[in-house]
C-alpha cells in the first residue's frame, strides 16, 4: 500500500516535470532560429513592434517599444524625453531607457540586445572599428563639470567670492603636487582670498567608478596642461597619482563624490552641473565652486548654460577649421571631442552624451527593422528638435550646429 | 542552447532526485546535498574560464601588485585582497563581541516579557537593505567616527589621524553593524539549546553569574564559531554597502585601516559597469571575483576543520 502510494508521488513528479520541459520547448521556437534575439527584452519589444507595423500600414500613427541602455548621466533626461514623447504619440510610443553605463550599453547594443544605445564617450576605437560604416553615433545632450571644494574660511556665504583655479592647479592637486591650501600657485590665482586660504592639505576626491564624468574632466586637464596628458592621459577611470599620496579618495557615483566634498572638510572635486545645481546652498555655505580661466581666451568663466554653449560651439569651430568640414555622423567622435575639450572661447569644462544607433536596422538582423527604424528615427528627431527646449534643470541644450549633425544622421537611418 | 541544456539537465535532476527520495532515501538526499556543491563548482569553473586571459596575460603579477591603470591595461588586485582581509578583520572585530553580548543580554538578563520584541528587532535589522546601510555610513557613520578619532588623536598626539571618512575602518565599522545580528542569532539559538542540568550543575558548583555566562558560552563554542564564519563570509562579500564608504584607492597599497582602500567585492561593483570599455578589464575582474571564492573556500575550510577537531 505505502509502495504504490510512493511509485503514484513519483510518476506524478515526474509526468509534470516532462510537461513543464514541453512546454518550454513548445514555447521557444520563435527564439531558436533567430541568432540576434539574445534576450527577452528584445522578445518583447520585438513581439510589440511587429504589432505596430501593422497598425502603422492603416493608420500613420506610431506604436511600440523602444528600448535602449547605457550612460546613467543623461537618465534623467532621458526620463523625460520618454514621458513627452509618451505624450505626443498619445500613449502609443513607450520609450525604455536602463542606466547600466556607459561600457555596459556598447556591449549590449553590440550584442543586438538593444535598439539603441546612450554613451557618454564616443565608442572606443576597437569598437568602432569593430562597427565602422554600420552605426552613426552624434550627441543628444550636454552637460558641464564644476569643481566645488570645502574650505569653510573662505566659505561664499562668508566672503561673497568663488576660488579662482586654473587647470594647471587643479592638475597638480590631482597629481600630488599642489599639497595645500595655502600653495602659493594658489594664492597667486586669488589675492583677494591669500591671506585667509588656510594652510590644510587639499584631499583631492575624484569618482571610484567609471564614469564619463571622469573622462572628460581628466580630457580637459589632459588639453589644458599637457603634462597631465603625459603622465595620466584621459578615461573613464585613470590613475589618480594623488592616491599614492594617500591625499585622494573615491566617491561613488556624482551623489558619491558630491557627499564626500560636502562631509570633507579642505576637500576638493568634481561634480555634474546637475547635482550641484541641487545643492548650491550647502555648498556656498562650506566652500563653493570655482571660476575656471578658459586659457586660450584668459578669461574667468562660471557653468552658465550660455557659457558652456559658447565653449561647446567655438570646439566645434575649431574642429571645423582643422578638418575641413562639421564632424559627420557616421566618423570616430574620439576625434570630435579632443577638439571640444578646452575649447578657444567659453567654459572650458564640458560634457556630452551620445546616442548610437544602427545605419539599417534589417542589415544589423532585427527580425522587425521596419518598425523598429521608424520608432527609434522619430524618437530620436524628437529628442534633437522639440526635446531641446525641455531641458532638466542642470542639463544643457545643444548648440544648433550639433543638434543638426545628430538630425542629418536621424533622416538617414534605413529600416 | 545553453538554457535548453541547463533546464534540461534541472528536469532530469528534480526527477531524479524525486524517484530517489521515494525509493532510496538516503541516496536522495546525497543527490540533492550533491546541488550544492554542483552549483559553487560551476560557478568556480565559469569564473576560472572568464579569467583565463587575464591570468594569462598578467599571471601571478596580477594578484601581487596594487594597481589599476585601465588606460594602459595594467591591473593589480593587491590592494583588493589586502582591503577585504583588513575590512573583514576589523568588522569581525568590533561584530563579534557585540553580538556574543547581545545573546547574553536576550537570553540572560532581558526580562522574558521584553526578550522576544529585542530579538526581533534584532533580527529584523538583518534585512534592511545595504543601500540603506550604506548611505547611512556614508553620510553618518563616517563622518562620525572621523571626527572622534580626530578629536581624540588631537587631545592624545597633537594629530588628526583621520583624512577623510571614506576610509576602511568606516567599512569595517559599517559592516560590524551590519553582520552583527547574524552572529548572534546563531549564538541565541545556541544558548537557547543548553540543557538544564547542565545550567543547574554550573550553579551548583557555586559559579557566579559572569563565570555561568563563560561557561556556557564554552559549552555552546560551535555555535560561536558557526556565529563568527557565517558573519565573516557575509563581510567579505558585501558589495553595495561597502563600495559606498570605502573610499574607491586602487593603486595603493593601504595598510593603515583610516585610508581610502577598496574591497574585492566593491571593485567589482564599482568598474564592472564600464569593463566593457577596455580589453582586459572584465577577465581581470572574473579573476578577481574567483579569488573571493577561494578565499571563501579557504575559511570554510578552516572553519569545517575547527569543528571537526572539537567534536572530537
Amino acid at each position: 500500500m505505502n509502495m504504490d502510494r510512493k511509485l503514484v508521488a513519483v510518476v506524478a513528479v515526474a509526468v509534470l516535470a516532462v510537461a513543464a520541459v514541453g512546454v518550454w520547448l513548445m514555447s521557444s521556437p520563435q527564439m531558436a532560429p533567430s541568432p540576434t534575439a539574445t534576450s527577452s527584452a528584445t522578445q518583447t519589444t520585438a513581439t510589440a513592434s511587429q504589432s505596430a507595423t501593422s497598425t502603422a500600414t492603416s493608420h500613420p500613427v506610431l506604436s511600440g517599444t523602444v528600448t535602449g541602455a547605457g550612460a546613467t548621466f543623461p537618465l534623467p533626461q532621458i526620463q523625460r524625453w520618454s514621458t513627452l514623447f509618451r505624450e505626443y504619440t498619445g500613449g502609443k510610443v513607450v520609450v525604455n531607457y536602463q542606466g547600466v553605463g556607459s561600457g555596459a550599453g556598447q556591449s549590449k547594443f553590440l550584442n543586438r540586445e538593444i535598439d539603441f544605445a546612450g554613451s557618454d564617450i564616443p565608442l572606443t576605437p576597437q569598437n568602432y572599428e569593430k562597427l565602422k560604416g554600420l552605426v552613426y553615433q552624434f550627441p543628444e545632450i550636454a552637460g558641464s563639470i564644476v569643481v566645488a571644494y570645502n574650505v569653510p574660511e573662505i566659505a561664499y556665504s562668508k566672503t561673497g567670492k568663488y576660488l579662482n583655479l586654473t587647470a594647471e592647479v587643479i592638475a597638480k592637486i590631482y597629481m600630488g603636487e599642489v599639497k595645500q591650501w595655502c600653495d602659493p600657485q594658489i594664492k597667486a590665482l586669488n589675492p583677494a582670498l591669500a591671506d585667509k586660504l588656510p594652510c590644510r592639505d587639499i584631499i583631492a576626491v575624484h569618482r571610484s567608478d567609471g564614469s564619463g564624468t571622469t573622462a572628460y574632466f581628466t580630457l580637459w586637464l589632459a588639453k589644458a596642461y599637457k603634462p597631465w596628458g603625459d603622465a595620466v592621459g584621459w578615461g573613464l577611470t585613470v590613475k589618480w597619482p594623488v592616491d599614492q599620496t594617500g591625499r585622494g579618495v573615491g566617491g561613488q557615483g556624482n551623489p558619491g563624490v558630491a557627499s564626500a566634498v560636502e562631509k570633507t572638510e579642505y576637500s576638493v572635486g568634481y561634480i555634474e552641473y546637475a547635482y550641484y545645481a541641487l545643492n548650491k546652498k550647502k555648498y556656498d555655505d562650506i566652500g563653493g565652486i570655482a571660476y575656471i580661466r578658459n586659457d586660450n581666451d584668459g578669461k574667468w568663466y562660471l557653468p552658465l548654460p550660455e557659457m558652456v554653449q559658447m565653449g561647446l560651439s567655438a570646439g566645434l569651430e575649431r574642429y571645423r577649421q582643422k578638418y575641413g568640414a562639421y564632424p559627420k555622423p557616421d566618423e570616430d567622435w574620439n576625434a570630435v571631442i579632443q577638439e571640444l575639450a578646452n575649447p578657444p572661447r567659453g567654459y572650458p569644462l564640458s560634457a556630452l552624451s551620445f546616442f548610437i544607433v544602427w545605419k539599417d536596422y534589417s542589415a544589423a538582423g532585427y527580425p522587425d527593422a521596419a518598425a523598429k527604424a521608424q520608432l527609434v528615427r522619430e524618437f530620436m528627431r524628437y529628442v534633437l528638435t522639440t526635446g531641446q527646449q525641455s531641458v532638466v534643470e542642470g542639463y544643457i541644450a545643444l548648440p544648433q550646429e550639433l543638434a543638426q549633425i545628430g538630425l542629418s544622421a536621424v533622416s538617414q537611418i534605413k529600416p | 542552447m545553453l538554457g535548453l541544456l541547463l533546464l534540461l539537465f534541472l528536469g532530469f535532476y528534480a526527477v531524479s532526485v524525486a524517484a530517489l527520495i521515494f525509493l532510496k532515501f538516503r541516496w536522495g538526499m546525497r543527490v540533492v546535498g550533491l546541488a550544492a556543491v554542483l552549483i559553487l563548482g560551476s560557478i568556480a569553473v565559469m569564473f576560472a574560464v572568464y579569467s583565463a586571459p587575464a591570468l594569462a596575460r598578467y599571471g601571478l603579477s596580477l594578484f601581487t601588485t596594487a594597481d589599476w591603470d585601465p588606460g594602459a591595461e595594467r591591473y593589480g588586485l593587491l590592494s583588493a585582497i589586502v582591503g577585504t582581509l583588513i575590512s573583514s578583520a576589523l568588522a569581525i572585530a568590533v561584530a563579534m563581541p557585540l553580538a556574543v553580548s547581545a545573546a547574553v543580554a536576550i537570553n540572560e538578563f532581558l526580562p522574558s516579557q521584553v526578550r522576544w520584541v529585542v530579538a526581533s528587532l534584532l533580527d529584523l535589522t538583518a534585512a534592511m537593505p545595504t543601500v540603506i546601510y550604506g548611505l547611512w555610513g556614508r553620510d553618518v557613520l563616517g563622518p562620525a567616527l572621523a571626527a572622534g578619532l580626530n578629536a581624540l588623536g588631537s587631545w592624545l598626539l597633537g594629530a588628526e589621524p583621520v583624512r577623510t571618512p571614506l576610509n576602511l575602518l568606516t567599512a569595517g565599522v559599517l559592516l560590524a553593524v551590519m553582520i552583527t545580528p547574524y552572529a548572534a542569532a546563531i549564538i541565541r539559538e545556541g544558548y537557547g539549546l543548553i540543557p538544564r542540568q547542565i545550567e543547574e550543575a554550573i550553579y551548583a558548583v557555586g559559579a557566579t553569574r559572569f563565570e555561568a555566562v563563560l561557561i556556557k558560552l564554552r559549552y555552546i563554542k560551535q555555535y560561536v564559531a558557526g556565529g563568527f564564519f557565517l558573519a565573516l563570509g557575509r563581510a567579505m562579500g558585501e558589495t553595495a554597502a561597502v563600495a559606498m564608504v570605502v573610499g574607491g584607492n586602487y593603486v595603493r597599497l593601504v595598510l593603515n585601516p583610516v585610508d581610502p582602500g577598496i574591497t574585492i567585492s566593491s571593485l567589482i561593483a564599482l568598474q564592472f559597469p564600464n569593463a566593457a570599455n577596455y580589453l582586459y578589464m572584465t577577465p581581470v575582474l572574473y579573476a578577481a571575483a574567483l579569488t573571493l571564492v577561494l578565499m571563501g573556500l579557504v575559511i570554510n575550510g578552516v572553519a569545517l576543520y575547527l569543528l571537526y577537531r572539537w567534536q572530537v
